[in-house]
């Protein structure tokens, strides 16, 4: 039981002034270094060209797989990378709303700071600090692949489009919607490389994140497996049935651009193609067995500048926000009609605009649903610093996942606050990992 | 006199406890907080009872959600503490660190502009404005429009601003790593890291940069000297890979 009395605690030692000498103790067990992954993965990774699978650029796809021969589960991540729809997106001139790595993979991708730092749920089973206490994730020991992203379609498109600048400066482009063939065909490989599964993780940040719920099925349809687990890190499939919802323009524009009608059929029966946020109650219902989750932060200000900005004119970010978690409310309804659907849900962190919850680093990724100011009588607890206070348990991501592997469903949602912007640490280091992103 | 100082004292104190309590009542779902009658009540609304499921590293609540949540009954591994006393270990560390004598160690140092925590809004907004800068640059370069200048350029700056933080957190880990707690120290570590592992993969971008921005300084020559016949070529190619995905 780690529950106490806090308050009397504080109290308590703030009058007798030993809370300094107790400091470095106390931060032995703080909350979160279990969730640390420092050195990047170091895996003996080995890359797989498969014939006819493409990058936007008409060059080569490339993934890389990670066979750990003690082990019989397999984690999936679908690499993020924003998303693009005409020239504009597509030749980068929209800045960061643009598409990951229009000019194709390197052959050392795969050790640049981007796959090397993913997430440690890839990294699960790298060496910690030296001298450093540090706790297993639970995918640790887990076969891995890691699917780059290069298409700008969120890894479903089915469409090959040339793009013309409307400007006439520049030359036109064509661009290779390839992501369904490639996943489709990488997936292939997979089941004939793995045979057999015992478990099975498929996750993605951001646009692979929407990739980790639009290809379950395929996963499911063309892997063999005992049991499913689906995460999908801030790559949300909100519920747009209409014109009246937020993501309504934003799916439209996309399914015109990829052709996502010659991909959606294979869909389960129960998706609505008229209503993509159904992919997450269609693939929830059809494999009960499996389970589902999601993650991300209720201040994303990146894949809600790609929801918004450019189908609402003149919108600003509190504006983006709104929409967003107008979005995200009708996500956990429908989220809460499954059984087997979790999500832990923090308000921010600051890294990365707040955009996706599982990359880096889990530092700052978790939640303390009833977190709230300080009271009255509060402020004089120690630090002085920090405003806000969690009165009850702080969920950390490496404890949702592994719970979540368990069996267990949670579902967690952290109301406004500004808790971890006030951490000392997070303030410094966040920027700098910012920087190195 | 005296006794109406003692009935004010008594009076005071029963109204700050009434409030004390109170506003515990009200807003706290730390039910260990409450009193007895608090107990009844949160036995009546928490009516789910989790059973445990077994994790790599403890037992955990099979089932929680934000409107069933009672400290009672979440019983979390050793390993997840109290927040509020990780808050504190890291609040005290952190004071023990003196960012003026480290600063004046070296006062140039982009870490102090870029990324020393601040609430001027002036330096945030100059920061923000540099970082935007950087962005749309780094864009303009996977776009390959960016100049062989700007090329340069941008990775000068990326290259001195990682040295930077890499140079500012190794002097913040060799002096204070032993207070830090240890979720920041790995902080800190990663971030050193992540700008290590930066500076070594910079060449190779550099390189790349150039080779993508000659490609497409090609195209468009090629482009500009028959724009029709480039035009027909990408669209017979579309047409081609099309094919190839069973679409015609």
């Amino acid at each position: 039981m780690i529950k106490t009395n806090v308050y009397t605690s504080r109290i308590f030692k703030y009058f007798l002034g030993i809370s300094f000498a107790t400091g470095a103790s106390v931060g032995a067990h703080a909350v979160g270094i279990e969730d640390v992954v420092d050195g990047g993965n170091s895996f003996a990774w080995e890359q797989v060209e498969l014939p006819g699978a493409k990058c936007s650029d008409g060059s080569q796809y490339k993934f890389w797989v990670y066979d750990n021969p003690n082990s019989n589960d397999l984690v999936i991540n679908y690499e993020g990378g924003g998303a693009c729809w005409d020239y504009e997106s597509c030749s980068g001139a929209l800045g960061l709303l643009g598409a990951a790595n229009p000019n194709g993979l390197a052959d050392n991708y795969i050790n640049e700071t981007k796959a090397k730092f993913v997430s440690p749920v890839m990294n699960g089973n790298d060496p910690g600090l030296p001298f450093r206490s540090r706790t297993n994730i639970v995918t640790n020991g887990w076969d891995a692949v890691y699917m780059p992203y290069c298409t700008g379609d969120v890894h479903v498109g089915n469409e090959v489009q040339v793009y013309s600048d409307p400007t006439g400066v520049n030359p036109p482009i064509t661009f290779y919607h390839y992501g369904y063939a490639n996943s489709t065909a990488a997936l292939d490989f997979l089941n004939q490389r793995f045979g057999v599964m015992n478990r099975v993780m498929v996750t993605g940040f951001s646009a692979g994140g929407v990739a980790s719920s639009a290809l379950y099925h395929e996963v499911r349809q063309r892997l063999s497996f005992n049991k499913g687990f689906m995460l999908n890190d801030s790559g949300p499939l909100f519920p747009a049935p209409d014109g009246s919802f937020n993501s309504r323009q934003l799916h439209e524009t996309i399914k015109t651009a990829w052709d996502l009608d010659s991909v959606l059929v294979n869909m389960p029966a129960a998706f609505d193609s008229n209503d993509m946020g159904t992919t997450n109650t269609s693939i929830a219902d059809l494999y009960p067995q499996d389970s589902f989750a999601y993650t991300g932060f209720s201040t994303d200000f990146n894949f809600s500048r790609f929801s918004y900005e450019r189908f609402f004119p003149g919108i600003d970010q509190n504006g983006i926000l709104t929409k967003w978690r107008e979005d995200q409310a009708n996500l956990i309804a429908q989220m809460n009609s499954r059984p087997n659907f979790s999500y832990i849900i923090p308000w921010n962190r600051p890294i990365n605009d707040s955009h996706c919850s599982t990359i880096v680093t889990f530092l700052g990724s978790h939640a303390c649903p009833n977190i709230r100011k300080k009271r009255w009588y509060e402020v004089f607890q120690f630090p002085w610093s920090q405003s806000w206070k969690c009165p009850g348990t702080m969920y950390g991501m490496s404890a949702f996942l592994d719970a979540f592997v368990a069996g267990a469903t949670w579902r967690l949602a952290e109301p406004y606050n500004a808790y971890n912007l006030e951490d000392p640490g997070m303030s410094i280091y966040g920027p700098i990992i910012d920087d190195a992103i | 006199m005296n006794k109406q100082a003692a009935i004010t004292f008594i009076v005071f104190s029963c109204a700050a406890m009434a409030l004390w309590f109170g506003l515990d009542y009200e807003y706290s779902n730390d039910r260990t907080q409450l009193s007895s009658n608090s107990h009844e009540e949160t036995q009546t609304k928490n009516v789910v009872t989790p059973t445990k499921v077994k994790g790599l590293n403890g037992e955990y609540p099979r089932y929680i959600d934000n409107q069933n949540l009672s400290s009672d009954e979440v019983e979390m591994p050793e390993l997840y503490t109290d927040p509020q006393d990780a808050y504190d270990a890291k609040a005290e560390a952190w004071a023990k660190v003196d960012f003026d004598a480290i600063k004046a160690a070296m006062p140039n140092n982009r870490f102090w502009e870029m990324a020393m925590p601040t609430d001027d809004e002036n330096v945030l907004a100059s920061r923000q404005e540099k970082r935007n800068l950087l962005k749309i640059m780094e864009t303009k370069i996977a776009a390959r429009h960016a100049s062989e200048g700007e090329i340069l350029a941008y990775y000068d700056q990326q290259q001195a601003l990682s040295e930077d933080y890499v140079e500012a957190i190794t002097v913040l880990l060799n002096k204070y790593g032993d207070v830090l707690p240890e979720e920041d120290y790995s902080g800190q570590t990663l971030a050193r890291t992540m700008h290590l592992a930066r500076l070594q993969e910079l060449p190779l971008k550099v390189t790349r940069a150039l080779e993508e921005r000659q490609q497409f300084v090609s195209q468009r020559a090629e482009w500009l000297e028959n724009r029709a016949e480039y035009e027909a070529r990408l669209q017979a190619e579309a047409m081609q890979a099309r094919r190839a995905l069973g679409k015609i």
